[in-house]
C-alpha cells in the first residue's frame, strides 16, 4: 500500500528493511552520534526536553499535512493560519475573553480556514497549490490587520498551559499533544478504511471514484483537519512565545513539508507514512539542534539540512527505481 | 496493518512517558510556569517596556552612557575602548551565549565580530563563545534561546527583535540564574545596550530639516516618505516615526501630516523596499522635491533603485537620510546616493557588550541602559570615521 517493499516483487528472498525504518535507524545513528560529539549539552533533559517542546507544534501540522500530501494535495497555507490564529488568540485575550472559549474560537478559526481551503480545492476544483498560496496569504494579511502590525501579548492560565504546562508536573503539554496526535493519524492512516481511502486516493483520484470513493469527501475533511491542527499548532506556538503576533509560522510550510518529504511521502501522493514524517522531522530538529550547539553558523546549517534532503529523497529514488526494474 | 506495529507504537509512547518521569532534571522549574512566571513575565515586560519608552522620548542629542556608580564596569570599559587586553583576563572562567538577531546582515556581522574580538581581550576561551542565529524570526529566537540556555553560559546576549517574546526568554534565563543583556530590542528585567531608536531617528530627521532649510523651507518640499518595516514591531517603528516626529515639532502636523507618506518596505530587504517605493511613486507622480528616510541601508538602496528606474532620481530634489551607516551606506555616501546616515557603529557594540557581560559575571552592577554614541556621517565626515582602506 503506502511502499513498494522489495519483499512483495521478489517474493522468496529475504524481505529488505523500508524507507521508514533505514530513516529510523539513521536517526538513531544520528543521535548516538550528537550525544557524544555534542556532550555534555546535547544528552541532557535541558538540551532534549525544549527540542521537542519545540518540535511539537510542527510535528502536529505535519502528521495531518501528511494525510493531505498522501492523498495529492498539499496546504502551503499552514504558516498563515499559525500567524492569524496567534494574532486571534491574542486580541481575544485582550478583550477579556476566558482563555477556554479562546481556545474553542481559535480552533473553529482553523477548521473554518481549513473548509475554505477545502472547499477551493475540492468544490471549486482549484489546485491545492495555488490555492492554499493565496490563503496563506490571506490569513497572514487577515493577523496583520487585527494586529496592526504588532505583537500582542497573550497571556492568560489556560493558554499559557497549552504550551508551557505540564502533565502530572512532569510531562511538557505540548509533547502530550504531539504524542496524541501522532498516534491517532497512525491509525487513521494504517488502521482505518479511511486511511486506505487516503492512499487510493492518492495512487489514483479516478480509480478511486469510479470504485465508490467519494474523493472530494475524504479531501475536504483531511483540509479540515489540516486547518484546525495548523490552528493548534498556533495557539501552542503563541503559549510558548507568551506573544500574538503575525510573523508567527512564516516560513514554516516548507519547514514542515521538508520534514514530510524526508519521511518518504510523494508529493504526486500515493505514499506516505506517518511515522517516516515523524523520523523526518526529528532528524531535522536533531540536526539544528546539534549544528547549533556546536556553534556553526546558520549558512552551514541551511546546506547541511538541504543536503540530507536532497540525498535522502534521492535515495528513496534510487530504491524505487531499482525495485521496478527488478519486477 | 499488524498489531505488531500498533503495539510498537503504544510502547513507544508509553516508553517517553517513563522516560520523562524517571529522567534527572525533568521535573524542570517550569512547574510553576502557568501562573507565576506568566504573572513576572506580564509584570516584567510591562515594567521594562514603560522605561524604555520613557528612555526613548528622553531623545538626548548624544550618548547617554551612565557615568559614575558603576566601577568595575567602567574600568572594563576603558580597557575596551582602548582595544587592548583586559587586566587579569578576568573572562577567562566563563561562558558567554550570543544570540545575533539575524546573521549575514553587515550589522549584525559587525556587532558579532566585535563581540569575538573583544571576549578575546578580556581573555574569554573561544570555545565557550557559544553562537545562534535568530533568523528575525521569533520562533527560531525562541528556538535558539532554549539551546543557548541548555549550555548554562554565564551571561546571555539576547539581539531578538520582539521585545514581548524577549519577555520569555528573560523568565527563563532568570529562572536559570543566567544573567541578560539586551541589545537594541529591550529584554524585561534586563540591562539595555544599543540604540535609542527614538533618537537616532530624531537626529536622522533633524538633519533632514537643516538640508530642508538650505532648499528654502518646507514649503519646497511635495512629499517626506517614511520607507517603514512594520513587521519589526513597535521598536523598528520608532527609527521612522522619531524622524516625522521632529519634522511635526518644527513645523507642526498640519503642515506635515499631508505631506507625509508611510510605506511598508517589507523586511528590511532591498528588494520588497524597491516594490514598495515603485508602488509610492506611482501614487505620487507630481511629487519631485522628496524627502525620504528608511529603516536600514538596504532598505534604502531599493528605494533609491525604485526612483532610478521610475527616471525621476534627482540628487538636487532628493533629501536622502538612511540609518545605521554600515558598509552599504557608507558606499551609498561616497556614491552621493544619500545625504546623511545615522552611525550606529556596530564594531563598537562589543565594547559595551562584553564589559557588561564580564561586569556581571565578577556580580557587578551595569548601567540599566548602555546607548551608543552615534554621530551623523555625511560625505564631508565620513573619512574620519571610516578611513578609505
Amino acid at each position: 500500500m503506502p511502499e513498494i517493499k522489495a519483499s512483495s516483487v521478489e517474493p522468496g528472498k529475504k524481505a529488505k528493511i523500508s524507507n521508514t525504518g533505514i530513516l529510523f535507524i539513521v536517526l538513531v545513528v544520528l543521535f548516538a552520534l550528537f550525544s557524544y560529539v555534542g556532550r555534555p549539552f546535547f544528552f541532557s533533559t535541558l538540551n532534549l526536553v525544549p527540542m521537542l517542546n519545540n518540535l511539537s507544534f510542527i510535528g502536529i501540522i505535519a502528521a495531518v499535512l501528511t494525510m493531505v500530501m498522501v492523498s495529492g494535495d498539499i496546504d502551503f497555507s499552514i504558516g498563515g493560519n499559525i500567524g492569524l490564529t496567534a494574532c486571534l488568540v491574542a486580541l481575544l485575550l485582550s478583550k477579556g475573553l476566558p482563555g477556554w472559549l479562546v481556545v474553542i474560537i481559535a480552533l473553529c478559526g482553523g477548521a473554518i480556514m481549513g473548509a475554505f481551503n477545502g472547499f477551493l480545492a475540492t468544490v471549486i476544483g482549484v489546485n491545492s497549490i495555488i490555492a492554499t498560496i493565496g490563503t496563506m496569504f490571506i490569513w497572514r494579511g487577515i493577523g496583520y490587520t487585527l494586529s496592526n502590525g504588532e505583537s500582542m501579548l497573550a497571556m492568560n492560565p489556560v493558554i499559557d498551559y497549552i504550551g508551557r504546562g505540564f502533565l502530572f508536573k512532569v510531562i511538557p503539554f505540548p509533547i502530550v499533544i504531539f504524542i496524541v496526535v501522532f498516534v491517532i493519524t497512525y491509525v487513521i492512516m494504517n488502521l482505518s478504511k479511511w486511511g486506505r481511502r487516503i492512499y487510493a486516493i492518492g495512487t489514483n483520484p479516478m480509480a478511486s471514484y469510479l470504485s465508490g470513493i467519494n474523493v472530494k469527501k475524504v479531501k475536504f475533511v483531511g483540509f479540515l483537519l489540516c486547518g484546525i491542527t495548523a490552528s493548534l499548532g498556533g495557539l501552542i506556538l503563541t503559549s510558548l512565545s507568551a506573544v500574538g503576533m503575525p510573523q508567527h509560522g512564516q516560513g514554516l510550510e516548507l519547514v514542515i513539508i521538508s520534514g514530510i518529504v524526508l519521511g518518504g511521502t510523494a508529493l504526486g501522493g500515493g505514499k506516505g507514512q506517518i511515522l517516516g514524517t515523524l523520523a523526518g522531522i526529528l532528524i531535522l530538529s536533531v540536526l539544528y539542534n546539534f549544528l547549533t550547539i556546536m556553534n556553526v553558523y546558520y549558512f552551514y546549517i541551511q546546506i547541511v539540512q538541504g543536503s540530507v534532503l536532497v540525498l535522502v529523497v534521492a535515495t528513496y529514488e534510487i530504491r524505487q527505481s531499482r525495485a521496478l526494474k527488478r519486477v | 496493518m499488524s498489531k505488531t506495529k500498533v503495539l510498537l507504537v503504544l510502547v513507544l509512547a508509553v516508553a517517553l512517558v517513563v522516560t520523562f518521569t524517571i529522567l534527572p532534571g525533568c521535573k524542570t522549574t517550569t512547574t510553576t510556569t502557568a501562573a507565576a512566571e506568566t504573572t513576572a513575565a506580564a509584570e516584567t515586560t510591562a515594567a521594562a517596556e514603560t522605561t524604555a519608552a520613557a528612555a526613548e522620548t528622553t531623545a538626548a542629542p548624544t550618548e547617554t552612557t551612565a557615568a559614575g556608580g558603576y566601577p568595575a564596569y567602567e574600568a572594563l570599559r576603558e580597557a575596551a575602548k582602548a582595544n587592548k587586553e583586559y587586566p587579569g583576563a578576568p573572562a577567562k572562567d566563563f561562558s558567554l551565549a550570543f544570540t545575533n538577531i539575524m546573521g549575514g546582515i553587515p550589522f549584525c556581522e559587525s556587532v558579532w565580530k566585535n563581540v569575538q574580538d573583544q571576549w578575546k581581550l578580556a581573555g574569554g576561551d573561544p570555545n565557550k563563545l557559544y553562537y545562534a542565529d535568530n533568523q528575525y524570526d521569533a520562533t527560531i529566537g525562541l528556538k535558539n534561546a532554549d539551546i543557548m540556555l541548555a549550555k548554562k553560559p554565564s551571561v546571555l546576549i539576547n539581539f531578538q527583535f520582539d521585545s514581548k517574546v524577549n519577555s520569555i526568554i528573560g523568565v527563563k534565563f532568570g529562572a536559570a540564574n543566567i544573567p541578560i543583556i539586551a541589545v537594541d530590542v529591550p529584554t524585561p528585567g534586563a540591562p539595555f545596550m544599543g540604540v535609542n531608536n527614538f533618537k537616532v531617528a530624531y537626529m536622522a530627521g533633524t538633519e533632514a530639516i537643516a538640508r530642508v532649510e538650505a532648499m528654502g523651507g518646507i514649503d519646497k518640499i511635495d512629499k517626506i516618505i517614511l520607507m517603514q518595516m512594520p513587521s519589526g514591531g513597535e521598536v523598528t517603528m520608532l527609527r521612522s516615526e522619531g524622524f516625522y516626529q521632529a519634522f511635526v515639532d518644527k513645523y507642526g502636523a498640519d503642515v506635515i501630516d499631508p505631506k507625509t507618506v508611510r510605506a511598508d518596505g517589507g523586511a528590511g530587504e532591498a528588494e520588497q523596499a524597491n516594490k514598495a517605493m515603485t508602488d509610492v511613486l506611482a501614487k505620487n507622480p507630481d511629487a519631485k522635491t522628496v524627502v525620504l528616510t528608511s529603516i536600514n541601508e538596504q532598505t534604502m538602496s531599493g528605494v533609491i533603485a525604485a526612483v532610478q528606474t521610475a527616471g525621476r532620481w534627482d540628487p538636487e530634489k532628493f533629501i536622502v537620510i538612511t540609518q545605521g551607516c554600515d558598509a552599504t551606506g557608507q558606499q551609498q555616501l561616497r556614491d552621493g546616493l544619500t545625504d546623511a546616515s545615522i552611525a550606529y557603529f556596530p564594531e563598537k557594540y562589543g565594547e559595551y557588550l562584553i564589559p557588561g557581560s564580564v561586569a556581571l559575571m565578577q556580580g557587578q552592577p551595569v548601567p540599566a541602559f548602555m546607548y551608543v554614541e552615534n554621530q551623523v556621517i555625511t560625505k564631508d565626515n565620513i573619512d574620519q570615521f571610516y578611513p578609505k582602506s
